[in-house]
């Protein structure tokens, strides 16, 4: 295993039961992403995609096969270490933004930190970085409904960002915004990608998005094919 | 229990005007319900009144224990995402429990206190009008708001059993 790969994975498969019937979701993946790498997996809705996202980022289990995030066997982590090792390694970014409606940006932004030993001090003065680092400082003090959507992807940009994560994963940040505000949104994750040193796994169905991509892969029925 | 968490849930609670008010206003009642009831009992030794406010204040901190959960389902499952344990989560449960339950008490104290005010206004003028005795009894009211107080655990548990369902796969469901 060499330390430039920040996931590996290895001979993954994830099955469904759905009733009487067996579906496979993913067959037989295999896969490294470098670190610093901004990698993106394309492929049509129920393609898998989002199953692949799970795994990868050891929300969900494998079938069979392992997978290693940042030098860690997802299978052999105890359940109860898992919030720890996210908190410590990894960002995510959703689709619908999911920031919590009664917090401000600033507070949206440092909730991933709350529950750490940091001061909040600390995270308060990592929070405003991030915060002047999206473009949000003035809005720093609104609440979510009180932000456009693509101010929304912006904050959560900056939670994602806060932990210094090893890793970033995104599910379809574009999804919910209009092509000019999407595309503004894959260059500042392409802009942090380069300046934070952060790994960007970016899952969506949008081909104008793969152009920004150091490496793309694509999904379809469950398997995986690396393009470029 | 994470003390950051728990102040800032006491700010998410008050922010969610509509619920938070409602809540207050129930438990408002139901606290001083059940300290006239409880006083009923200690002079004519009839139960029944006490019994059923104590049922209503379970049902209360049952349902409101099921609503918070529901309403926070995404929430918990983004938080869990970002790191959060179940000991983080349910920090956030406690704090709105407990703020509603001592707002509801401070509310009954301030209806208690200009009740007697009024009583010994109006005595002293030389009891031209007569309103009885306070509408609360000290002693069964501090004794009913850390009663209520102790119900709200039903309510945490109830909260904290929900949530302990939602899988953080759940953050990346498409709505």
């Amino acid at each position: 295993m060499s330390i430039n790969e920040v996931i590996i994975a290895e001979d993954v498969s994830k099955e469904y039961r759905r009733g009487h019937e067996i579906i496979v979701a993913i067959k037989k993946l295999n896969l490294k992403i470098k670190r610093g790498e901004f990698f993106v997996i394309a492929g049509p809705s129920g393609s898998g995609k989002t199953t692949l996202l799970n795994i990868l980022s050891g929300l969900d289990k494998p079938t069979t096969g392992r997978i290693i995030l940042d030098g860690l066997d997802t299978n052999m982590i105890d359940e109860k270490q898992f919030p720890k090792i996210r908190r410590e390694r990894v960002g995510f970014i959703f689709q619908n933004w999911n920031l919590i409606d009664g917090f401000t940006a600033i507070e949206n932004v440092e909730a991933a930190m709350w529950p750490s030993e940091l001061s909040n001090k600390v995270i308060e003065e990592r929070a405003l970085t991030l915060l002047r680092m999206v473009d949000l400082i003035e809005r720093k003090d609104h609440r979510p409904k009180e932000l456009s959507g693509g101010e929304q992807q912006r904050v959560a940009i900056a939670r994602a960002l806060i932990n210094h994560p090893k890793v970033v994963f995104a599910d379809e940040p574009t999804g919910n915004l209009d092509s000019k505000t999407g595309e503004s949104i894959i260059k500042l994750l392409k802009e942090l990608n380069k300046k934070e040193g952060v790994t960007m796994i970016v899952v969506t169905h949008d081909e104008s998005i793969l152009k920004f991509a150091d490496r793309v892969a694509r999904i379809k029925d469950g398997i995986l094919t690396i393009e470029s | 229990m994470n003390f950051r968490i728990f102040l800032k849930s006491l700010k998410l609670a008050v922010r969610s005007r509509k619920r938070f008010v409602l809540f207050v206003a129930i438990y408002a009642i139901l606290i001083g319900f059940t300290t006239i009831f409880a006083n009923i009992v200690y002079k004519t030794g009839n139960g029944w009144g006490v019994i059923g406010s104590l049922i209503s204040t379970v049902g209360t901190a049952v349902v409101y224990g099921l609503l918070l959960s529901g309403y926070r389902k995404m929430q918990v499952a983004t938080l869990r995402c970002l790191g959060w344990d179940f000991s983080n989560i349910q920090s956030l449960f406690i704090g709105e429990l407990i703020l509603v339950t001592v707002v509801a008490f401070l509310v009954d104290l301030e209806i208690a206190i200009h009740q007697i005010g009024l009583i010994y206004y109006f005595t002293g003028l030389a009891g031209i009008v007569q309103l009885g005795e306070p509408l609360f009894q000290p002693f069964w009211f501090f004794l009913t708001f850390f009663i209520t107080l102790g119900i709200q655990c039903i309510g945490i548990y109830v909260a904290y059993y929900k949530m302990k369902k939602v899988k953080p796969m759940e953050a990346l469901r498409k709505v």
